[in-house]
């Protein structure tokens, strides 16, 4: 089975080309485009991944990543951060608000790929 | 024998016995001496010359004279019958020198006529006669006729001697021999008594017998008269006496007191005569004989007595030790000696009666023998010591002489008393031989003779007198120096001794030369010869008193000694401890004396006093006492302690030492603090001496009496000077006024009570200095005090506040200057105690805080802050304040009385007194509010701008992501499907333009803030180009469902506007309200012309903007938050505003969160001309 990826991106250029990038990759690709939206998707989608955008209408992502870690569902989703707010300090949060992994943009589109890939692989190599 | 000088008469008087007072034991005899007369005569007869120088000389009264009358006269006849001239006499018949009538009755005349004729006749006549003198006295005379012939004229020479005297006595004789007659039986009876008296061998009682045996004699009935003799106890009587009715009485006195009585008594009656029964003579006679009887039994007591005395003397002198003897003084022999002068000198009796003084004694030393009895006798020496004496056979001794003047019957003699001095002097030898131990002797040891003299004492006794020279003892009697009352009794001891011929001891109090009474305990012997006869006594004695005084005190102290704190020990001669009171065992720190007892009391004294202690004890047997001697001891609590401690020798009975009394005095305390004392006075006294300041004591009589040398560096006075001085001398007169008055106040306030005994004042006056100059001076004085408070006089330090006073005016002119500056600077100026509290504000803090300076000195700094900053300011700043630092521009946030916050930058530093204790902090604070708005709002800046950094780059990096990202995917040949290769390239190109815009932007901002903005007007329609904005934008809008309005007048006023940059602020307009409006809502645009300007209005149906973000909608870089995934720079409406700004319009907007937005803007309209071109730089 296909592993699905939720992309969170309010950006419809960025949204659009994560998705195409993916989608050529044969992953199923789920879209929010805000944060609630992103949420909520989260929740009843179960993907396997959650690519997340920081700057997000309503709440950001660094938010949302930190509520779906609170959310025993989606606790231990694997979440990673596409941003342009590409600090330091930015990484340092995301990471610490629980994310899995955090890419600045603009990104790579094989970078892009790769982190995921790793990221699916971790997950498949060390399951619950 | 008495020899008239007219007469030639002699008295003999003969004596039975010699009695005074009586004269009938005399008889009278006359016997007339005329041979000068006769030999006058035959002078006369034989020559008128002589006869002539005799007539004159004569003193008989001689007159020749005739039948008729006198012819001549002597000088003596004119002196007998007061007549001053012969002339006077001549002429004069004898009968004119005579009363008319003789004295048996016939006529003188005739009578003188018989009597020359007779004369002439016979040739003599002798006989007695009358004379008158001229003053009419009539006197008996003897007159001697004798015919001669004179001149060859018969004539009479008469010599007429006045018998006036004569006639008198043979008148007294002729009544005498009356009485005589009568008196012989009286004679006979005191005649016959004096006779009984006169017998030596007879007793009184005797005597009184036949005395009253013969009594009745001497009455003139001597049948019937008895007498008695009555004494006190003895009655001697006639035998027939009988007491009757005619009795006299006389009292026989004895030595002025009535013994007895005589008395004589008529056994029958006789006649009584005008004189009674008994003659006035026998009266007499009777008081005679009482009067006797006294003294007969006076002179027979005094006789017996005499002769007793007489017996004992005579006995003394003949038995005498001592040679006596007496030397008349007349003819320098001696008169008698004793039986010891005749052996003394070898000579018999009879030989001394034929020696006289310098006879006796070596010829070389006469003179000074003579001298020394001299002396003697005028009483200048009382004895002449060692005189050297010739015996007979020419040997020499020495005597001690007492020689003296003695009357004996009426006759004047030398008493001379002799004492071999021989033996004595031996005897003294042999004591100088023993002086020295005697002298050494610490016992008094006197020698004396047998009489009691001292002949030796030794120093002790001396000492123990008192006395400084040996000669105030020597010669004096031993019992001198014995106090009287007990005289007796050693007197008494001696016989003793005497009698025992031993040793006596006796206590006795003696008297010293000052008077003082001692006691003594002495040993008396008796010292004799080789034959034993005693030659002096011995007395070896010490004086007790002490010892007495001592045994009785220690009697009495007992229990003193038990109770004293301080420490008694007794010890025997080696120190061992034989007994010791409680404070002694606390000294030792022992409980139990029997611990103690047999210790000897070196073991506490410390090794280096030790020494010292042996030393003592040697010393003490050898003086007897020793005081305050000082060791350290070593207590029972490891203290080393100084103790003071003074030993006495104790004696035994015979004053042998048997122990030693230790009283000890722990003194330690007492050192140290004579030792502080001692240290502090010499402290006190080098600062006084030292101290800038005067140090002065006065009285109260404000006279100094002490001022520390200082004040000549102050004033110019000496010392002595200022002591000299007053208080007028001393200060200007307005000070001595206030030092007065004070002083004054002073005494008064103590009067009243005693109040802070310490109290002192301080005074500021004016000093005289000597150049004449005045000197300021603080005085600060209190009152010295005396041992119960009462001032006895004044203290105080006198200070030169010249430059003080100099540092206090150059303080008023800086703190005027310093309250200048604070008062008008803008700091607040402030100065807080160490908790923080102020204590002083300048005014400024009005303008600062809101808060007067007198509110503000009522707080504490901390409660200026506000809440926010309260606690960690307070906490940071008491710490500041703790470590005593300076701070500098500390930020605090504060609290206007208003409530608004104030900004304060505050800078202080520390206020240390001399020790370096804080007192308290000084600062100023700048209001730096504005300030803090300002780097707030550049805060904000900052924060905005580096947010809008971050979320440009994330605006950049967005569309940057899209076009790389898109271009990629293509030329990695990953987009086979061309169709979404074009919608992919048309991403980029759009990705493209919105970078394109957004660098725009930010140039557009760029150039704003370095002020290279500018805008370029022309006239254009507006409508126009705001219908192109909307035309573009409806592309985008149509996207999401908007759809867009224009409500604008057709025709709209030309306007000087720059063209692109209207367009700029409506695509910003539109373009947000686009962005935020909701999918499927209208945005309106619409304009409307108004008096002065054009207002266009966009308006949306979006989300809204909050009333918070409303001031800062149109800052650089501001977006509301939820805005910002969005897009956008933020500088949008900040550029719109800018560009509206610049046409001198204005924009803003109106908004409700959740129903939408409305941005308005204005342009002026008319007033173009004016701004037309201009740059806005």
């Amino acid at each position: 089975m296909s592993n699905r990826i939720l992309v969170v991106e309010d950006d419809p250029a960025a949204l659009r080309l994560v998705s195409y990038t993916l989608e050529a990759e044969g992953y199923e690709v789920l879209t929010a485009t805000n944060g609630l939206q992103g949420l909520r998707k989260a929740q009843n989608d179960k993907p396997d991944l959650v690519v997340l955008d920081v700057m997000l209408p309503g709440i950001d992502g660094f938010e949302i990543c930190h509520r779906l870690r609170a959310e025993p569902g989606t606790a231990k989703l694997l979440i990673m951060m596409l941003s342009a707010k590409a600090r330091e300090v930015d990484k340092a949060t995301g990471l610490k608000v629980g994310a899995d992994d955090y890419l600045p943009k603009p990104a790579d589109p094989s970078d892009i790929v790769s982190h995921v890939k790793a990221l699916l692989a971790k997950k498949i190599a060390s399951p619950g | 024998m008495a020899k008239n000088k007219n007469r030639d008469i002699k008295i003999i008087k003969t004596s039975g016995s010699p009695e005074p007072g009586t004269d009938l034991g005399e008889i009278i005899g006359a016997v007339h001496d005329i041979t000068e007369r006769r030999q006058a005569e035959e002078a006369f007869r034989d020559s008128e010359s002589k006869y002539r120088t005799l007539f004159e000389s004569s003193t008989d009264a001689i007159m020749t004279l005739d039948e008729n009358s006198f012819i001549d006269c002597n000088t003596a006849t004119l002196k007998m019958f007061g007549c001053n001239q012969k002339s006077e006499f001549a002429m004069l018949h004898p009968a004119d020198i005579s009363p008319p009538n003789q004295p048996d009755g016939t006529g003188s005349r005739a009578a003188a006529d018989l009597r020359i004729a007779e004369a002439f006749k016979k040739g003599s006549s002798q006989f007695e006669w009358i004379h008158r003198r001229r003053n009419g006295q009539d006197f008996p005379a003897e007159v001697l006729l004798s015919a001669l012939k004179l001149g060859g004229k018969q004539v009479l020479q008469a010599t007429v001697r006045d018998i006036t005297d004569r006639r008198r006595m043979e008148e007294v004789l002729r009544k005498r021999a009356h009485d005589l007659s009568e008196r012989v039986k009286e004679i006979n009876c005191l005649y016959t008594i004096s006779d009984i008296v006169d017998k030596q061998n007879v007793s009184l009682e005797e005597m009184f017998q036949r005395i009253v045996d013969v009594i009745p004699s001497g009455w003139k009935y001597p049948e019937i008269t008895c007498a008695r003799i009555g004494l006190e106890d003895q009655e001697f009587k006639t035998k027939n006496f009988r007491v009757t009715n005619w009795k006299q009485t006389s009292d026989i006195i004895v030595h002025g007191n009535r013994v007895g009585a005589v008395e004589v008594c008529y056994l029958e009656g006789r006649p009584e005569l005008d004189e009674g029964p008994f003659l006035k003579d026998e009266r007499n006679l009777l008081n005679a004989i009482a009067g006797r009887l006294g003294r007969i039994t006076e002179r027979k007591q005094g006789e017996e007595a005499l002769k007793e005395s007489e017996q004992r003397f005579k006995a003394i002198f003949d038995n005498a030790v001592d040679g006596i003897v007496l030397a008349d003084l007349e003819n320098k022999k001696f008169y008698t000696c004793n039986k010891m002068f005749s052996q003394m000198l070898g000579y018999s009796l009879e030989e001394i009666k034929n020696l006289g003084i310098v006879d006796i004694h070596p010829d070389k030393d006469l003179p000074y023998v003579t001298q020394q009895f001299e002396k003697q006798v005028v009483k200048e020496i009382t004895l002449a010591e060692d005189i050297p004496v010739k015996r007979k056979d020419g040997s020499i001794f020495y005597a001690d002489v007492n020689s003296s003047l003695i009357t004996v019957s009426s006759k004047s003699y030398m008493m001379g008393i002799f004492r071999d001095t021989t033996e004595r002097k031996k005897a003294r030898e042999e004591l100088r031989r023993l002086s020295d131990a005697v002298k050494m002797s610490n016992d008094s040891i006197v020698i004396t003779d047998v009489e009691g003299r001292i002949v030796e004492a030794n120093e002790a006794t001396l000492k123990m007198h008192g006395m400084e020279n040996r000669a105030d003892l020597v010669g004096k009697n031993a019992l001198e120096i014995i106090a009287p009352e007990d005289r007796e009794i050693v007197a008494e001891k001696v016989i003793e001794a005497l009698a025992a011929g031993g040793r006596i001891s006796a206590e006795y109090h003696c008297i010293a030369k000052d008077g003082r009474k001692f006691l003594v305990e002495a040993s008396i012997s008796v010292m004799t010869d080789r034959n034993g006869e005693p030659t002096g006594y011995m007395a070896v004695s010490r004086d007790i008193s002490e010892r007495k005084r001592m045994e009785e005190e220690l009697r009495l102290l007992s229990d003193a000694v038990r109770m004293t704190s301080e420490s008694i020990a007794i010890t025997d001669l080696n120190g061992i401890i034989v007994d010791i009171n409680e404070a002694g065992l606390k000294m030792y720190g022992l409980d139990d004396k029997a611990n103690l007892v047999g210790k000897n009391p070196f073991d506490i004294i410390v090794p280096e006093d030790q020494a010292k202690a042996l030393e003592n004890v040697a010393r003490i047997v050898e003086t007897g006492s020793l005081q305050n001697i000082e060791y350290h001891i070593m207590t029972k609590d490891r203290r080393k302690a100084l103790i003071e401690t003074s030993v006495s020798l104790i004696r035994g009975e015979k004053g042998e030492p048997k122990g030693i009394v230790a009283v000890a005095r722990d003194i330690t305390e007492r050192r140290r603090m004579e030792e502080a004392l001692h240290e502090s006075e010499a402290r006190y006294r080098l600062l006084a001496e030292n101290v800038k300041d005067v140090i002065w004591t006065s009285d109260l009589n404000l006279h100094l009496t002490y001022i520390s040398p200082s004040h000549t560096h102050l004033t110019g006075y000496s010392v002595e000077e200022a002591l000299g001085q007053t208080v007028e001398d001393l200060m200007s007169p307005a000070s001595v006024e206030v030092i007065v008055k004070g002083f004054a106040e002073e005494l008064a306030l103590e009067e009243r009570g005693p109040g802070d005994l310490f109290r002192s004042r301080i005074f500021e006056v004016e000093l005289n200095c000597k150049d004449g100059s005045t000197i300021p001076v603080e005085m600060k004085a209190t009152f010295l005090r005396g041992l119960v408070g009462q001032p006895v006089g004044v203290l105080g330090i006198t200070r030169d506040i010249r430059e003080r006073k100099k540092a206090e005016e150059a303080l008023r002119h800086s703190e005027r200057r310093f309250r200048d500056i604070a008062d008008n600077a803008f700091e607040w100026i402030w100065e807080v105690d160490p908790n923080g509290k102020y204590t002083y504000s300048s005014p400024t803090v009005e303008k600062i805080l809101g808060y007067t300076p007198v509110e503000v000195l009522e707080r504490h700094f901390y409660d200026l802050l506000h809440p926010d900053d309260k606690k960690r300011v307070k906490k940071e700043t008491l710490e500041i304040f703790a470590r005593k630092e300076p701070f500098r521009e500390l930020i605090f946030k504060n609290l206007n009385k208003d409530g608004t916050t104030v900004w304060l930058s505050t800078s202080g530093v520390p206020l240390l007194d001399e020790k370096g204790n804080l007192v308290g902090y000084r600062g100023a604070d700048t209001d730096i509010t504005e300030r803090k708005k300002a780097e707030e709002a550049i805060r904000e800046l900052d924060r905005m701008k580096s947010e809008f950094i971050s979320d440009i780059s994330h605006e950049l990096r967005t569309p940057l992501h899209s076009i790389k990202g898109f271009g990629k995917l293509i030329l990695e040949g990953k987009v086979p499907d061309p169709n979404v290769q074009r919608e992919f390239l048309t991403i980029i190109e759009n990705q493209s333009n919105r970078l394109d815009k957004l660098v725009s932007n930010l140039l557009d901002a760029s150039r704003l803030e370095s002020g290279r903005f500018s805008i370029h007007k022309q006239s254009i329609s507006i409508a126009g180009t705001i219908h192109e904005a909307v035309e573009t934008l409806r592309g985008v809008a149509n996207g999401k469902g908007i759809t867009i309005k224009e409500d604008i007048p057709a025709t709209l006023p030309e306007i000087d506007v720059d063209k692109e940059r209207l367009e700029q602020v409506m695509f910003n307009l539109l373009g947000n309200a686009v962005k935020f409006s909701n999918d499927g809502s209208e945005v309106t645009v619409r304009a409307e012309v108004r008096e002065h300007d054009l207002l266009v209005q966009v308006t949306d149906h979006g989300i809204g903007i909050p009333k918070e973000a409303m001031p800062r909608l149109f800052q650089r870089f501001y977006r509301v938050e939820a805005s910002s995934s969005v897009g956008g720079s933020g500088l949008g409406l900040y550029i719109s505003r800018q560009i509206i700004e610049a046409h001198g319009g204005r924009i803003w907007v109106e908004s409700e969160p959740g129903v939408g937005s409305t941005f308005s803007f204005t342009l002026p309209l008319g007033a173009i001309s004016q701004d037309g071109g201009a740059s806005h730089e």
